[in-house]
This record gives C-alpha cells, sequence and structure tokens, in this order.
C-alpha cells in the first residue's frame, strides 16, 4: 500500500468516528433541547375535588415541535425538568411522578406497544409487579390507555397509574405513584391531573 | 420531506447507515485511483 491510500483509509477512519459521534453522540443531531419556558407556570385556578379546593398551576410544555402540550398540576407539588426534552419530574407529600413524550414505530399502535414492550419492560423493571386494571379512554378528544399497577418502590408498597395519550405526533404518558395505603386518597386528584392533558396546536 | 414519520432513534440510524456508506464509497473510489500495483512488464 502506498502512502496516499494509507493517508485515505486513515482519513475515512477518522471521519466515519466523527460520523458515529454526530449521529448519536450525547448531543446528537436529533436531540432536541428543553425549552425554559416550559418550566414557566401559565396560570393557575382553583378546582374543588372531593370537596378540596386545589389550587393547580398550568404548565405549558414547548420542548418539542409538533408535541407542545399542556398540564395542570397541584401548586404545592415540585415541578422540574425530567431527563428528555419533552418532559417533567414531580415530586410531593408521600409520592412522585413524571410525564414524558415517546415515539410510537409506525410498525405498531399504541395499544399493541403498552402491551407488548412497555408492560413485559415493568414486569422485569417492578418488584412484585402486578396488574390492578386495564381501560381504553378519552381525554380531551384523544384515545388514551391506562394501566394501574402495583409494585415495591423501594421498601415501599406502591401503586402507580400509568396513562398514555395517543397525540398527533409521539404519545404522552402520565406516570403517577404514591403508597397503596394512600392511593384512593389521590385517585380524584390524579384522575383531575390526567383529563386535564391537552395537547396544544401551536 | 418525509413520506411518513420515523421515530428519532431510527431516524438517527437511517442517518448514520447513509452517511456511512457515502463516506465508505467515496473511500474506496479514491483507494482505487491511488492504488498501484506493482507490475513488472
Amino acid at each position: 500500500m502506498n502512502k496516499k491510500v494509507v493517508i485515505i483509509l486513515f482519513l475515512t477512519l477518522l471521519a466515519l468516528i466523527g460520523l458515529a459521534i454526530y449521529s448519536f453522540g450525547a448531543n446528537n443531531r436529533l436531540s432536541p433541547k428543553p425549552n425554559p419556558v416550559s418550566l414557566n407556570p401559565v396560570n393557575t385556578e382553583k378546582v374543588t375535588v372531593r370537596n378540596q379546593n386545589i389550587t393547580f398551576t398550568s404548565y405549558s410544555n414547548k420542548d418539542i415541535a409538533q408535541n407542545y402540550y399542556t398540564v395542570k398540576l397541584p401548586q404545592d407539588w415540585k415541578v422540574q425538568a425530567g431527563k428528555d426534552a419533552g418532559s417533567y419530574e414531580m415530586t410531593f407529600n408521600g409520592g412522585s411522578g413524571t410525564i414524558q413524550l415517546t415515539d410510537v414505530a409506525d410498525n405498531t399502535t399504541l395499544e399493541l406497544m403498552i402491551l407488548s414492550q412497555e408492560e413485559p419492560n415493568l414486569k422485569k423493571s417492578v418488584s412484585d409487579y402486578k396488574r390492578i386494571d386495564y381501560q381504553k379512554l378519552t381525554i380531551n378528544g384523544n384515545e388514551a390507555y391506562q394501566l394501574t399497577y402495583q409494585g415495591k418502590t423501594g421498601q415501599t408498597d406502591s401503586q402507580t397509574i400509568q396513562t398514555y395519550i395517543t397525540g398527533p405526533d409521539k404519545a404522552g404518558i402520565i406516570t403517577l405513584t404514591v403508597p397503596q395505603s394512600s392511593f384512593s386518597t389521590y385517585q380524584s386528584m390524579f384522575s383531575s391531573i390526567i383529563q386535564n392533558f391537552q395537547w396544544d396546536s401551536k | 420531506m418525509f413520506f411518513y414519520d420515523v421515530p428519532d432513534v431510527q431516524a438517527n440510524i437511517n442517518f448514520f447507515t447513509s452517511w456511512f456508506l457515502v463516506i465508505v464509497g467515496v473511500a474506496s473510489l479514491l483507494v482505487n485511483l491511488f492504488w498501484k500495483s506493482k507490475r513488472k512488464e
């Protein structure tokens, strides 16, 4: 092999390494950046839940184009940006939750993805996983699928309600977890949060 | 621009594969151009 060929092969190798980093690296070309506006409360309103007046704060997530949405969360919950763009992590007295976006591949449907991928993954990752309920519902005109399950979070027996909501591009997932003993107390509030999830047209 | 919506992870794989083939193809042409085979005539 002559010198020119060796140089070409070396440059090709460098180009391929650079391409791999550009395509799959942490700040890859398709990785959207969170928009700081998503953490700004939009407005507040008082809602009666189980004969209690609770103040809800609206958040409008504008991280990922075509996937803007608005959620209403209790004002006393601690809300911060999630790990991925388009997501929130919430903590509150006695529980935690997340709201995130997920891709649904074109060779499947959201419901099939839940039953064939998501739930099997939960069975592997959640200790003492036990399905309590699964139902189809409609949230602001969008088809949704709700899975309620019990498991162990650390030493605590917990119950989680996970709602998958179809959207124009990605699907939204609202996950709310509390200790099993207090699930019935939170159920109405969770239902209110879930039913108030709204895709924004812009 | 796209015929159908491709999930982000698959879009990254498609991007990598396309440009991998382009880079390797160009490199192959250049190697073929500059390869000197020693022939005794």
